[in-house]
């Protein structure tokens, strides 16, 4: 378990809501972060990019007055990233989610 | 073979430039023309630029020189106008053979000066001379006066006798090729090419090979003549040149679309010396490329394998030859394919029609231009009425024949003269000219006159054997030289072939004359076995129909490659008069004969019942005749005639159910909306009728009641209260009632143009790409929402889009595309549409675009409104907002700033993700725990070919899943039903579903094919696999691994980590396979679209999808089991890959390289055993297709490549042998 959550500890370190993802990760069992380790790994982008997306769409969810928690994040983020269909990550997988949240917003 | 072919397998060749802009040069006078030996002569001289090898033989040669010491290794003769036809305008025809040895002996000279010069400088240069052969000056099949359309101003027999006289001069004065060149008109060029072979039998041991060169005048991609370039290549084949190519009007970029379908249907060398760009009179060669900038093209096509022979036209000078030398140095010449012999019928019109044997496809000859088949036509042919006559052509092509037949066999009638007249005359109409013709007579003059007015490849019909071997082989050969294929009827010397033996008999003894004595094709050969009139009353008469179709069966085996056709009103001839009775029985005979392999007919199109329209009591009484089932068959069907009316055809289809449901009480607007809000078609023509009745025009009955009820959908489909599937049930309401109006419309002369749309929408799938169930679902949810849409089908060229666009006055642009080289074709066609100043909304869609790429490769070419459009159902919304004056800026703003967003992001660099060395990665390789242990040795190596599986085995396969979502409905399969929004519609649409499941088992409707193998391989350099294929050769696939650094597992995977690898002295395995639902597919959706019901037809390729996937399911399956693999998993186990081992389709993402997929064809031979092929942007054909490697190990998993750096890149390019611009290009998306 350690194993899996200390990248991501890492990683998390200077994001603006530092200490809300550090809460919201070390609380998810060894099973979710495995998956979760498996769809960074799987996609074309870095831990951090996962993460930064991960503090951008807590930054945005703030500004509608709303809360959205990490494993309804993390699944709007990988539907983000197949809706893209960018395979080579030419774009942060931030600013894919930034376009998606201003074309369709989140439920 | 000729040493300048032995030399196209080294090289690509060189060409010279121009000619008459190099002679310009030298500002030639009058006096320079004449010389002294014509100082006297009675006309004007200047501009005869051929007679300069006699009176200024120095220019020439100097002019030639200059070209051969800058890098040609061919030049031309000059004699462009060297014909009696071109001649004759300066009066100098006589000494036509004169000018062509002297300018051939002029060239050649200059080669042996130059070969000389480099021998005694200690090089070795090659240098020849190509007889160049112009078009002359008149066009065969284009009339010069627009009020006279059959006038023509030079013969075919004119051409070859002026052709004929300068290949001799060419020839005579030392010529090493002929260049037939510049070609504007196919048949000018079908003369000089039948001038060419006369000589050659006249002459055998003076025979040089032939080069062939074509001209596209414009951007509309066709000859001046209309000919498409595959339409010209299927016209002029049968020459089997050494080369064919393109010259002259376009410039390099330009001339790129057509040099690439060239090179891809011709299997022969390929040449390409355009213009020096566009003409600029300001430039000092007058075009306005520089020899960097012309050779800077050219290179890239050789880059990309284009070309076999180059060189320059108009504009191009000595260093424009220096500079495209220099560059195409070292590039490694096109491979000529070798294309069989037998897969492909190629015919032509204005357009290409290829009949490939493996696709099963069905051809339509329309019957009705035959004097003897047709009283009315023959009547008009009579009475000189030729411009009614050709409307009846005209309908025949509308109403879907793909060939017209065209016979003048009458008694009272000029044969000869009323066919060439005829032709001429169709010739001037392109809607009827776009389609091949089958020259019908039973005199050779007849066919011979209708061969000399084809510009296309036609069909002669027919020969026989009747006047035994010696005139057949005379028939054939002359048949040959025209590039015609040829109907061989079944009769001999003893007559007219009725059983079923003699008909194999005799067919097959045709057939070994025609291929191995006149040397014909198999697949040009067409033979009508005879069908003859069955319920005659005779007995003996009564197996006739089924004798026909078991000799086609037969005729398939015996005779391979061959074609079989027949005249399908034959066989109810003793009904005449009861079209009921006739139309079931060309139906049901049809439907038998087309199942065993019948190829084509002769039909009245326009006037086939559906098959499973017919009155299932009178289908059966019909199929007891046709298949001869009971003795008393034709007792009974002539008793049911004679009770039957004689109405149209929808007297024999069965009776409408007959719904008593009370919306039929409701008034007649509301009884309209009704229907088309339920899809109901069943009263639709009735209520349609009645409201013609109530409104006084049928156009306002389509702006009222119609478009009320489809706004009313519109609606419901815009507030979620309606979906897809019911959206395009609605539709087929609509186009039927849409259709019952037409013929009223038309009479009325109130025709389109007066109907309000919303706008105009042309759309289509991209060049290259075969998918369209999406785009099928926009089109018909546009039309719904009244807009007018053009669909233009799949595989459409960028030029035929814009061309369409322009014609019908687009107001958008819609493209479509579901595999990544479709990506590029959209970035080339929004940067055409730029160019050519189009400024309407270009609409994106299809499962392989995103918003991302759209935002970042096309837009930027584009600068007006370019949107993405994910969603069917979110495409009206989009061309509404386009279209809002209200709406429009807000909502183009919105888009350029999230696509400038994007695109920002783009610039600022990409993922943090790190990249491992591929070496690392390398060490980092999957390596299975169990080793390679456990392979097993397959039952056979080798390919073996699945003709028969049964629908009913592999439906159980079906993953239903996939289906929905290509209605939009999202879900998995059966929770589906449950969803509270869609639940009930995904059950309706299940059931239709179902329903046409089970028709389609029933009768056969689609074939499913496979062909798949076991081939030893290992693993090699990394991340390839080498094969054995089954002739010995070793053949390797190119994968690549993964290189982004992870965070959890620290294994980098590749597709080559499942093989053994080759030193490891494991003897391994791998499978590959490709299955396909068949061209069935298309042909059975094709039915339900002539009757305008959308919604089964997008069933029906939704379904044929299905089944090629669940097809390679259930042969993965088998495959398992024969390598030993025990598993007990139900058929759900299996679609959620619960099965040990993997089959990986390339192009996706675990080997994303598309072009992977030409190799595992060849290795298959997937188009002649699955009758499978590959477009130019390697999606399979037919669409209904799926193809794959099998990896049997027992730890092989799915994974992404993901992206890669230009380490991995360059390794692969390596690897594969291919550029690394080729690379990049092939593996974009991982980059």
């Amino acid at each position: 378990m350690e194993k899996l959550i200390e990248p991501i500890l890492q990683e998390i370190i200077g994001l603006t809501h530092e200490g809300t993802l550090r809460n919201e990760f070390q609380a998810m069992t060894g099973e979710w972060l495995t998956g979760f380790i498996r769809e960074v790994d799987q996609s074309p982008h870095s831990l951090k990019d996962w993460l930064i997306a991960h503090d951008s769409f807590l930054s945005w969810i703030k500004t509608q007055g709303r809360s959205i928690s990490l494993q309804r994040r993390q699944e709007y983020l990988c539907c983000c990233l197949e809706g893209m269909k960018d395979p080579a990550g030419s774009l942060p997988l931030e600013s894919i989610l930034i376009y998606f949240l201003g074309q369709n917003g989140v439920e | 073979m000729s040493r300048i072919e032995e030399l196209m397998k080294e090289k690509i060749l060189v060409l010279d430039g121009a000619m008459g802009s190099m002679i310009q040069q030298y500002r030639l006078k009058e006096e320079d023309y004449r010389g002294d030996r014509f100082k006297n002569f009675p006309k004007d001289l200047k501009g005869n630029n051929d007679l300069l090898v006699l009176t200024r033989p120095d220019i020439i040669k100097e002019i030639h020189l200059q070209y051969l010491r800058n890098g040609a290794d061919l030049i031309e003769t000059n004699t462009f106008n060297g014909t009696t036809i071109a001649q004759k305008d300066y009066g100098l025809e006589e000494i036509v053979f004169e000018i062509n040895e002297q300018a051939a002996r002029l060239a050649k000279e200059a080669c042996l000066q130059v070969m000389e010069e480099a021998l005694l400088r200690g090089e070795k240069r090659e240098c020849f001379v190509a007889g160049a052969v112009g078009p002359t000056n008149k066009t065969a099949s284009l009339s010069p006066d627009v009020n006279r359309p059959e006038y023509r101003a030079v013969t075919f027999d004119e051409l070859r006798d002026a052709y004929r006289q300068q290949i001799e001069g060419l020839i005579a004065g030392g010529s090493d090729v002929l260049l037939f060149e510049t070609t504007f008109d196919t048949l000018n060029l079908k003369a000089a090419i039948f001038a060419y072979t006369e000589f050659n039998e006249a002459n055998p041991t003076k025979r040089i090979p032939l080069m062939l060169s074509a001209t596209i005048t414009d951007q509309s991609g066709r000859t001046l003549s209309g000919q498409t370039i595959e339409a010209f290549w299927a016209s002029v084949a049968h020459a089997k040149p050494l080369s064919v190519g393109l010259n002259c009007a376009l410039g390099a970029k330009d001339m790129r679309p057509y040099l690439l379908a060239l090179s891809k249907v011709a299997d022969c060398a390929v040449s390409c010396y355009p213009n020096a760009g566009l003409p600029n009179p300001l430039a000092p060669t007058g075009y306005d490329e520089t020899p960097e900038m012309l050779s800077s093209t050219l290179r890239s096509f050789a880059e990309e394998g284009l070309l076999n022979v180059v060189g320059g036209c108009c504009g191009t000078t000595p260093a424009h030859i220096a500079a495209i030398a220099d560059t195409v140095q070292g590039q490694k010449p096109r491979a000529i394919p070798i294309l069989s012999q037998d897969e492909v019928l190629s015919l032509s019109g204005l357009e290409p029609l290829y009949h490939r044997r493996a696709e099963n496809s069905f051809l339509i000859i329309g019957e009705r231009t035959n004097v003897m088949g047709s009283p009315r036509f023959a009547d008009l042919i009579k009475r000189d009425q030729f411009d009614e006559a050709l409307r009846i052509a005209k309908q025949q092509v509308e109403n879907g024949a793909n060939i017209i037949d065209i016979c003048f066999d009458e008694a009272l009638i000029d044969g000869e003269g009323s066919m060439t007249r005829f032709l001429n005359l169709l010739a001037s109409d392109p809607d009827i000219s776009r389609i091949p013709f089958m020259i019908d007579s039973s005199k050779w003059s007849i066919l011979e006159a209708g061969l000399k007015c084809l510009q296309g490849k036609g069909i002669v019909n027919s020969i026989s054997l009747k006047e035994g071997e010696a005139a057949f082989i005379q028939a054939g050969t002359r048949i040959q030289k025209y590039g015609a294929a040829v109907v061989v009827m079944a009769f001999d010397e003893n007559g007219q072939a009725a059983t079923f033996e003699d008909k194999v008999r005799i067919c097959e003894r045709s057939f070994r004359i025609l291929t191995e004595v006149c040397g014909f094709k198999p697949s040009d050969i067409i033979f009508d076995a005879n069908v003859l009139t069955v319920a005659t009353g005779m007995e003996e008469h009564n197996s006739y129909g089924l004798d026909f179709i078991r000799a086609v069966a037969e005729i398939k085996i015996r005779c391979p490659g061959a074609r079989t056709s027949g005249g399908i009103s034959n066989v109810s001839f003793s009904f005449r008069g009861n079209n009921v009775v006739r139309e079931a029985m060309h139906s049901v005979f049809l439907y038998h004969a087309i199942r065993a392999g019948l190829d084509m007919g002769i039909v009245n199109a326009g006037m086939i019942t559906v098959y499973d329209d017919i009155d299932p009591d009178l289908r059966e009484k019909v199929t007891d005749v046709i298949l001869n089932r009971r003795p008393d068959a034709a007792e009974i069907l002539t008793e049911t005639a004679r009770n039957l009316k004689d109405n149209s055809s929808q007297g024999a289809r069965s009776d409408a159910v007959n719904q008593k449901n009370a919306w039929r009480a409701l008034s007649l607007e509301k009884r309209i909306e009704h229907a088309l809000v339920h899809g109901i078609t069943d009263f639709i023509e009735a209520d349609t009728e009645e409201a013609r009745v109530k409104y006084g025009k049928p156009l306002h009955v389509i702006e009222g009641p119609l478009m009320d009820g489809m706004k009313v959908v519109g609606e419901l489909f815009g507030a979620g209260k309606m979906f897809l599937p019911q959206v395009v049930k609605s539709a087929r309401s609509m186009k039927k009632a849409v259709a019952y109006l037409t013929p009223f419309m038309d009479a009325e002369k109130s025709a389109t143009g007066a109907l309000q749309t919303q706008g105009t929408f042309v759309i289509a799938t991209v060049k290259g790409d075969v998918h369209d169930i999406g785009k099928n679902i926009v089109s018909v949810v546009l039309s719904c929402n009244g807009y007018r849409v053009i669909d233009l089908g799949v595989m459409v060229s960028c030029e035929k889009i814009l061309e369409t666009a322009r014609s019908e006055n687009a107001d958008f642009v819609g493209l479509s595309g579901l595999i990544t080289p479709s990506l590029d074709e959209m970035i080339s066609i929004a940067k055409e549409m730029n160019r050519q100043g189009f400024d309407v909304p270009l609409l994106i869609g299809g499962a392989t675009t995103s918003p991302a790429h759209t935002a970042i490769k096309i837009a930027g070419h584009y600068p007006h409104p370019l949107v993405q459009v994910g969603d069917a159902s979110l495409v009206v919304e989009v061309c509404t907002k386009l279209k809002s004056p209200t709406l429009r800026e807000a909502f183009v703003s919105d888009l350029k700033s999230s696509q400038q967003a994007l695109r920002e992001s783009f610039e600022r660099g990409k993922t943090s993700a790190k990249f491992l060395t591929l070496e690392d990665s390398r060490a980092r390789r999957f390596q299975p725990k169990s080793g390679f242990e456990t392979i097993q040795r397959p039952p056979f190596f080798g390919i073996k070919v699945l003709d028969s599986i049964s629908l009913k085995e592999v439906s159980e396969y079906i993953d239903w899943s996939p289906f929905f979502w290509s209605w939009e409905l999202k879900g998995k399969y059966p929770a589906i039903f449950e969803h509270p929004r869609h639940g009930e519609q995904a059950k309706k649409l299940f059931q239709d579903a179902q329903d046409l499941l089970r028709t389609i088992i029933e009768n056969d409707h689609f074939k499913l094919r496979a062909v798949y193998g076991y081939f030893k391989a290992a693993s090699v350099d990394g991340e390839d696999i080498e094969i054995e294929s089954p002739d010995g050769k070793p053949m390797r696939f190119h994968f690549l691994r993964q290189q982004k650094e992870k965070v959890g597992e620290q294994t980098y995977y590749s597709l080559a980590d499942y093989i053994a690898p080759l030193h490891s002295g494991k003897n391994d395995v791998i499978g590959a396979f490709c299955v396909t639902a068949g061209g069935s597919v298309e042909d059975f959706a094709r039915r339900f679209e002539k009757e305008h019901d959308d919604y089964s037809a997008i069933l029906i390729k939704a379904l044929g999808d299905r089944f090629a996937e669940a097809t390679a399911e259930w042969l993965h399956a088998k495959a398992r089991k024969e390598m030993g693999v025990v598993e007990n998993f139900t058929c759900q186990d299996l679609i959620d890959e619960k099965y040990q081992g993997i089959r990986p389709a390339l192009g996706y993402p675990a080997c994303p390289d598309h072009s992977e997929k030409i190799k595992l064809f060849e290795l298959l031979e997937a188009q002649k055993n699955a009758g499978v092929s590959l477009t130019s942007s390697y999606a399979m054909l037919p669409a209904s297709s799926v193809s794959g490697l099998m990896f049997f190990h027992p730890e092989a998993r799915y994974f992404n490549v993901g992206p890669i750096n230009d380490e991995q890149l360059r390794s692969y390019a390596g690897r594969k042998g291919i550029s690394e611009l080729q690379a990049r290009n092939l593996l974009a998306p991982n980059l």
